[in-house]
């Protein structure tokens, strides 16, 4: 039961949204999850616009299940970041969501906790 | 006794009365909130949000008077977020006339004053037993 300090994800932002940046597993040994910080760079040469969700339950996305978490379509300039650092806590298998307007150049680091459920 | 970390809640908001958007007596626990994100997905009409606290005693139930959150409304342009930041302990327990429930409720308007505005909200935060 003990909290594992440790990096949730990391990788970089689609232009379309399928799969979550983050979900705490729902198989056995099922977790549970803050996310304490995700940080969105824009590694382009041009501004893009971000959007970020939050679906009960994970799996693909959903626009009927999914909720902004963010301001929506947040520009982010060239070589800049948008941080949001206001906890968010997860259950199994609840996922964190993200599309940008230009898909592969947005970097994306997510750092948080996990426990067992 | 284990503490339970989940999100307590998400939706959209679509009212422009208070209506409860998290309440202890849906899982019978004691619950901490961490925070609220409210976001106004409208590209054009702007909302104000009144986000309250209400303490339901006794059985059947009779909810006491609701205490505002936070500056009331909060006005928040199109597209963008709203977050109730600080933590928030909600109750619940008891039996007969002492028994305690707490609820969060809110309510979104747009420039009219009266007409709803769908809000999206996620709740943070953490419960355990009572």
């Amino acid at each position: 039961m003990a909290l594992t300090i440790k990096v949730l994800a990391n990788g970089r932002v689609p232009d379309t949204l399928g799969d979550p940046v983050y979900s705490p597993s729902s198989a056995t040994p099922a977790k549970v999850a803050i996310v304490k910080i995700w940080r969105f760079t824009n590694t382009s040469g041009g501004a893009v616009v971000l959007n970020a969700y939050f679906q009960k339950g994970g799996d693909d996305f959903d626009p009927l299940k999914a909720r902004h978490i963010l301001a929506r379509d947040v520009l982010i300039p060239p070589g800049h970041s948008v941080i949001d650092d206001l906890d968010l806590t997860l259950g199994p298998g609840d996922g964190i969501y993200a599309d940008a307007s230009a898909g592969d150049v947005v970097d994306v680091v997510v750092s948080g906790m996990e426990r067992d459920a | 006794m284990a503490i339970i970390i989940k999100s307590l809640g998400d939706g959209i908001l679509n009212s422009s009365d208070l209506t409860n958007i998290f309440t202890t007596a849906t899982d019978g626990k004691t619950a901490l909130v961490r925070n609220i994100r409210f976001v106004n997905p409208s590209t054009q009409s702007p909302a104000w949000l009144t986000v309250a606290f209400v303490r339901t005693t006794g059985t059947p139930g009779q909810p006491g008077p609701a205490r505002l959150l936070g500056p009331g409304p909060v006005y928040i342009e199109p597209k963008e977020m709203y977050a109730l930041a600080e933590e928030l302990a909600l109750e619940y327990g008891g039996t007969g006339s002492s028994a305690i429930s707490d609820a969060i409720q809110a309510k979104a308007v747009q420039s009219d004053g009266v007409t709803a505005i769908p809000i999206d909200y996620v709740i943070s935060g953490i419960e355990r037993e009572a």
